[in-house]
């Protein structure tokens, strides 16, 4: 019995189930036609209309396919034309409105990505903005994987130390500006050459944004170096007359190494004050070394290719740097970097520090505007009494378009925003990040030089564009640094004497060139910079021979 | 049809190598995708001088084991291999040393203990990243570590610990061991919690001393979680990096490049791929040589 009404059960429920099925089958093809049917246009209906033929004459609106044809945007300034280009590109491809362009960084230059510095061009274009940082470890690794990956992930790219440049073009990461037929640079104008009425500065242009003589990004820093000095210290009755009558001659900012060691030395009174600060960690005694090193009329390689680090003239000057770090530098320049080196200054701790402008606007910061002042870096004497200086650009900017960027024209429209002469100057005056004034309009911009302790600081940082020394952008230049910087450490260290040190790195750099092929990096150096000046400061260019 | 299929299907699946298809099949699927085919490109870029950013790693050009016989004239990486080698060998001794220690003492019932277990284990959980950042501060010449010294033996000391190449080596050796310890701790101190308690209580009631227990019987029954402890330690430890890359950068000069301090600038910084994989070979081929005794031992042990 109980079987039985199993068995009913089951096969009641098969034909519930079946029922039920059947139902939802139909409810789903009903909704189906349904839909169909209302989608439908309704019947048409009989209708008598009377036709007009209305002739009229317009111009022709030119398209643009942004392959072949592109348009040249109108603008009196690099921001307007910035901001046209983009929304003539958003008329073409609607489906682009909103999208996101994104700026990888250096880490502490946040500050100067701030979204009221892009404001107006996203209020107009109604494009996003947003920065990524990239450690300084991994700005070799993560630009190289975007250059294999072709990802996309940034559209501009910042990068830092700007002579990494060649061996990123090398590798296919950098947009050429001028490259037909789209032919950026022409169309959007962003006045990173010698151009009125705000032109960066004439070296930069033709060394700095340049790889083998051809352009491709702007400098978004200044980063040369000056000799910042208490200025309290220096101008004290007492110290001036101890000075004096110790050396012989007044106390006034040093010319010469000379001048610098002997004041370095009266000042060196530790634990409570030393002379100077010197960089000697891998990797950041690099800026200290080539200053030392034009400064004495050498740099690293000669026209074919042969590295200079090695002769006499040249162990002089790091045998110079390495005097400083054992007798006037305190304890810990051996390990510790530009913030420890900040904090040093700003505390009355050093005398005199060779460094960045942004040092004169962390100073600002802390109220000690009166108290630190700025002359140039000092040189070795030539032998007819003039005094080689050199500034050294220390690091600095580039900014470019990533070649794999999905939008380039979106990319370099937001480039060609950020170095508009008025923008690039907000950019730089704020202190939340290290990048400083770059055009030689920012010098006269009084904004800037509000930020920057005044006028009188901006005239000794463009006196400073007579005397600069860049770096060159060789393919491999991590390379080279790597090795330098490492025996730099050690013969500061105390590791290697100058000579074994600088006799390692020429061999390594010889290997270096040789297996990336030495013509190659020769027609790189002579495509550097102009020839009449290859790239230095116009003052510094006639005196770069050790033997003068 | 589907039934002749099904039969044909169990048929083979009770034959020995049906089964071991079917069982071990999956495995060696998964074991190929997961390691044999990234070996496997690993191997084909040591043959290439492939760089990345400078072609397709498929073209690159062939260098008919070029960079292998340049791994044995790279004398910086020699060197690095043997400061690798002689920094892990001190920082896992001491590891061991100490961890073996804190198990032994650990292994006693006591008040506070779990708390004390918990606190031992703490630096393990820090990123390598954070812990070298705190030791680089503390190993300051103006740090605390020169300040603790001082007032111990009663006189300023400004030693630049990080700037002189030995004491830089002993600065990552003791950074490593306050990280890794509580980790050797934590596998010689589980070994020493599930030993069998019916030997050890044994040797008590015959009189052997704690001492004899822990000499004769503790550490025997201990010897395979001790060889594993270390094996596992010690192929960690040879592929240091953080520390000495946040303590002195390899520095000073290179006299604390490790091995993969070097590759990683040889690899990537200075983007040679090919090389770097060079290297990475015959690295693998050393460690395998290095470790493989160990595991033989453990092996043999299991097999009798």
């Amino acid at each position: 019995m109980s079987e039985e009404k199993k068995e009913e059960k089951a096969v009641s429920r098969r034909k519930y189930l079946g029922a039920v099925g059947g139902l939802a089958a139909a409810a789903v093809v009903g909704w189906g036609l349904a839909g169909y049917l209302a989608s439908k246009p309704p019947a048409a209906v009989k209708t008598i209309t009377k036709t007009e033929t209305i002739t009229v004459t317009t111009t022709p609106k030119p398209t643009y396919d942004y392959k072949t044809t592109f348009p040249v945007p109108s603008g009196a300034t690099p921001k307007e034309r910035a901001i046209n280009g983009a929304l003539m590109y958003l008329e073409t491809f609607p489906e682009a409105k909103g999208t996101t362009l994104v700026i990888s960084v250096t880490p502490g230059s946040e500050g100067h990505f701030d979204p009221k510095y892009f404001k107006e061009f996203t209020d107009a274009t109604g494009l996003k903005v947003k920065y990524v940082t990239i450690a300084w470890e991994d700005i070799v690794p993560k630009y190289t994987a975007e250059a294999v990956e072709h990802s996309g992930a940034y559209d501009l790219i910042l990068l830092c130390p700007q002579h990494y440049l060649g061996t990123f073009v090398e590798k296919g990461l950098v947009l050429d500006p001028e490259a037909p037929p789209a032919n950026y640079y022409q169309r959007y104008q962003p006045q990173w050459k010698d151009e009125p009425p705000s032109p960066p500065a004439p070296a930069f242009y033709t060394g700095v944004n340049c790889y083998m003589g051809k352009l491709y990004g702007i400098v978004y820093d200044y980063d040369l170096w000056t000799n910042h000095y208490r200025a309290d210290l220096f101008e004290d009755p007492k110290e001036q007359k101890a000075f004096y009558d110790k050396y012989g001659y007044e106390l006034k900012p040093p010319k010469t190494w000379k001048e610098f060691k002997d004041i370095a030395e009266f000042f060196t009174r530790p634990p409570e004050m030393y002379g100077t600060w010197v960089y000697v960690p891998y990797a950041w005694n690099r800026r200290n070394y080539k200053q030392a090193l034009a400064s004495r009329g050498v740099d690293y390689f000669d026209e074919n290719m042969v590295p200079q680090i090695d002769t006499p003239p040249a162990l002089e000057a790091l045998e110079l740097l390495k005097w400083l770090v054992d007798n006037v530098c305190p304890p810990e320049v051996k390990t510790a970097i530009w913030d420890t080196a900040y904090d040093y200054f700003a505390r009355g701790k050093i005398a005199m520090l060779l460094s960045w402008a942004s040092l004169k606007k962390y100073c600002e910061a802390k109220g000690l505007g009166t108290k630190v002042k700025n002359a140039l870096c000092p040189g070795f004497p030539t032998k007819d009494g003039r005094v080689r200086h050199a500034a050294m650009i220390g690091e600095s900017h580039i900014m470019f378009v990533n070649r794999w960027s999905k939008r380039p024209e979106l990319a370099f429209a937001l480039l060609t925003y950020f170095a508009d002469p008025e923008v690039s100057a907000k950019v730089v005056c704020d202190p939340a990040g290290f990048l400083e004034p770059f055009r030689v309009g920012h010098f006269d911009d009084p904004l800037v030089q509000a930020s920057y302790g005044g006028k009188y600081y901006t005239d000794v940082l463009k006196e400073n564009f007579d005397w600069i020394v860049p770096d060159i952008n060789l393919f491999g230049a991590p390379e080279y640094d790597d090795v330098l910087t490492k025996h730099v450490n050690a013969v500061l260290t105390g590791g290697e004497s100058p000579k074994e040190g600088m006799k390692a790195v020429h061999d390594a750099w010889e290997a270096i060139t040789d297996r990336i092929g030495r013509e190659k990096q020769i027609q790189a150096l002579r495509t550097f910079g102009p020839p009449e000046h290859k790239g230095y400061g116009p003052k510094l260019a006639p005196l770069m021979n050790p033997y003068l | 049809m589907k039934n002749k299929w099904k039969e044909a299907i169990l048929k083979f699946g009770e034959t020995p190598s049906g089964r071991f298809l079917i069982f071990h099949g999956p495995i060696y699927v998964l074991l190929f995708l997961l390691l044999l085919f990234p070996f496997l490109l690993e191997i084909y870029l040591s043959f290439s001088d492939w760089e990345p950013g400078r072609g397709e790693w498929w073209f690159a050009h062939f260098n008919y084991g070029l960079g292998f016989i340049r791994v044995f004239k790279d004398i910086r990486l020699w060197l690095s291999v043997g400061r690798t080698f002689l920094m892990a060998g001190i920082a896992v001794s001491l590891e061991f040393l100490l961890g073996l220690i804190g198990a032994l003492l650990f292994s006693r019932a006591f008040i506070g203990k779990k708390i004390l277990i918990t606190m031992f284990l703490i630096p393990m959980f820090f990123m390598p990243v954070v812990v070298g950042y705190n030791f680089w501060m503390m190993f300051q010449p103006t740090g605390p570590i020169n300040f603790i010294f001082g007032k111990l033996i009663g006189r300023e000391i400004i030693y630049p610990w990080l700037s002189r190449a030995g004491s830089a080596m002993i600065a990552i050796i003791l950074t490593d061991v306050w990280q890794w310890t509580p980790f050797m701790f934590l596998i010689l101190f589980s070994g020493m919690v599930s030993l069998p308690q019916s030997p050890i209580e044994a040797a008590k009631v015959l009189g052997a001393s704690e001492w004899q227990i822990i000499r004769y019987i503790k550490l025997p029954m201990l010897r395979n979680i001790m060889i594993i402890a270390l094996v596992i330690r010690f192929i960690e430890a040879i592929k240091l990096f953080d520390m000495p890359f946040i303590l002195t950068g390899g520095g000073p000069g290179f006299a604390t490049e490790t091995l993969s301090i070097y590759t990683y600038i040889a690899a990537i910084h200075a983007g040679l791929l090919g090389y770097g994989s060079s290297i990475a070979m015959i690295i693998l081929i050393l460690v395998l040589f290095i470790t493989s005794p160990a595991a033989r031992s453990i092996l043999r042990r299991r097999e009798r």
